[in-house]
């Protein structure tokens, strides 16, 4: 998956029109392997990385459990409520995950009618973008072979770090 | 794959797998321990009561700007346990990579083999035939006695000679870089090839 400039400007806008109508602490958009694509809210010092990699995880998981008891049809949701916050997690398209962590004060039921709003637009970008290669890409190429074995190279500590 | 040019960023995924007790969350342990801490997450375990690994252990490298892009690398292992086989078809989604740990004694060739060979059937169900998945297989506990040989060991896998094999003692760090290195090397080959086409 590549995104433009294009694009994340438009799921940027959705996910902080998601946190001005439900308040919620933080939204994320990943794939559905676990990569971050967009973060709106308070996420300043969160392992943003690893809270995606468990969301997308999460609804994996979910699925292959609906796959197995012959439900693949239904609404690709998970919903968790917890003391603070309910933690909702919702499938897009099959090849994003959004992520939304709502105050438990806020009413899950407004909470679910805006995301789901925002589920169909991200939809909506995420067909539209499909196999698009963004402009950007054919004037950066990715690095070479060897500048990334050198990155490496130059944040490997010999001995412990700790 | 997946590039962001509004972030900038370049984001790999690399899955470690291979049989039980192999040493898949000792690789990711020694990694967190040589990496300069301002360029990796904190070590993200999902274990059971008894200290193994029950979904995936999880560490994000950030490395360097690389032509105007921050590459960061997704290292994830699997549960290696045997009844865990459809967490480990989940966790291989979407890798771009994948380096195999095996364990080199003689008495765990079958795991070994058994373990190479779901794995590649799980990627076939997600529609990747093997050979065209950039991957790196680490033979590792070298330290070990009755130890195969890595050419016994190429053998029984159907390994050919450009397939890189690297020897490893992971409890001490040994043989931890190089199958690292070695994968970033071919997934990005493979990107660069990608986008060209």
């Amino acid at each position: 998956m590549i995104i433009g400039l294009e694009q994340q400007s438009i799921i940027d806008a959705i996910l902080s029109g998601i946190l001005v109508r439900t308040s919620a602490l933080m939204v994320a958009l990943a794939t559905s392997d676990g990569r971050p694509v967009a973060l709106a809210g308070r996420h300043d010092g969160v392992n943003a990385a690893g809270i995606c990699a468990l969301a997308a995880a999460e609804l994996a998981a979910s699925q292959e459990l609906a796959r197995i008891i012959d439900d693949q049809d239904s609404c690709q949701a998970i919903l968790r409520e917890g003391q603070r916050y309910n933690l909702l997690i919702y499938d897009v398209g099959r090849s994003l995950v959004l992520l939304v962590v709502a105050p438990r004060a806020q009413t899950i039921g407004w909470v679910r009618v805006v995301v789901r709003d925002a589920v169909d637009e991200l939809n909506k970008i995420a067909s539209r973008f499909r196999d698009w290669v963004p402009a950007e890409a054919r004037r950066a190429p990715p690095p070479s072979q060897a500048s990334i074995g050198e990155a490496l190279d130059d944040i490997w500590v010999e001995g412990d770090v700790h | 794959m997946y590039i962001n040019y509004a972030r900038r960023e370049l984001i790999l995924k690399i899955v470690y797998y291979g049989p039980a007790l192999s040493g898949k969350t000792t690789n990711l342990v020694q990694i967190h321990r040589h990496v300069d801490p301002s360029h990796r997450s904190e070590l993200l375990s999902l274990k059971t009561t008894e200290d193994r690994t029950l979904y995936f252990d999880f560490l994000e490298l950030r490395l360097g700007k690389i032509v105007g892009l921050n590459p960061r690398v997704q290292l994830y292992t699997v549960p290696g346990q045997p009844h865990y086989e459809a967490t480990r078809r989940l966790v291989l989604r979407g890798a771009d990579g994948v380096v195999f740990v095996a364990d080199s004694q003689l008495q765990r060739m079958k795991d070994n083999l058994e373990s190479w060979i779901a794995m590649r059937n799980h990627l076939g169900s997600y529609g990747i035939q093997f050979p065209g998945l950039p991957h790196v297989v680490q033979l590792n506990k070298r330290d070990l006695l009755g130890i195969v040989s890595p050419n016994l060991f190429r053998r029984a896998l159907g390994l050919d000679l450009d397939e890189p094999v690297v020897e490893a003692v992971a409890t001490n760090g040994t043989g931890v870089q190089a199958p690292l290195r070695s994968i970033l090397e071919e997934v990005v080959s493979r990107l660069r090839q990608e986008l060209a086409a």
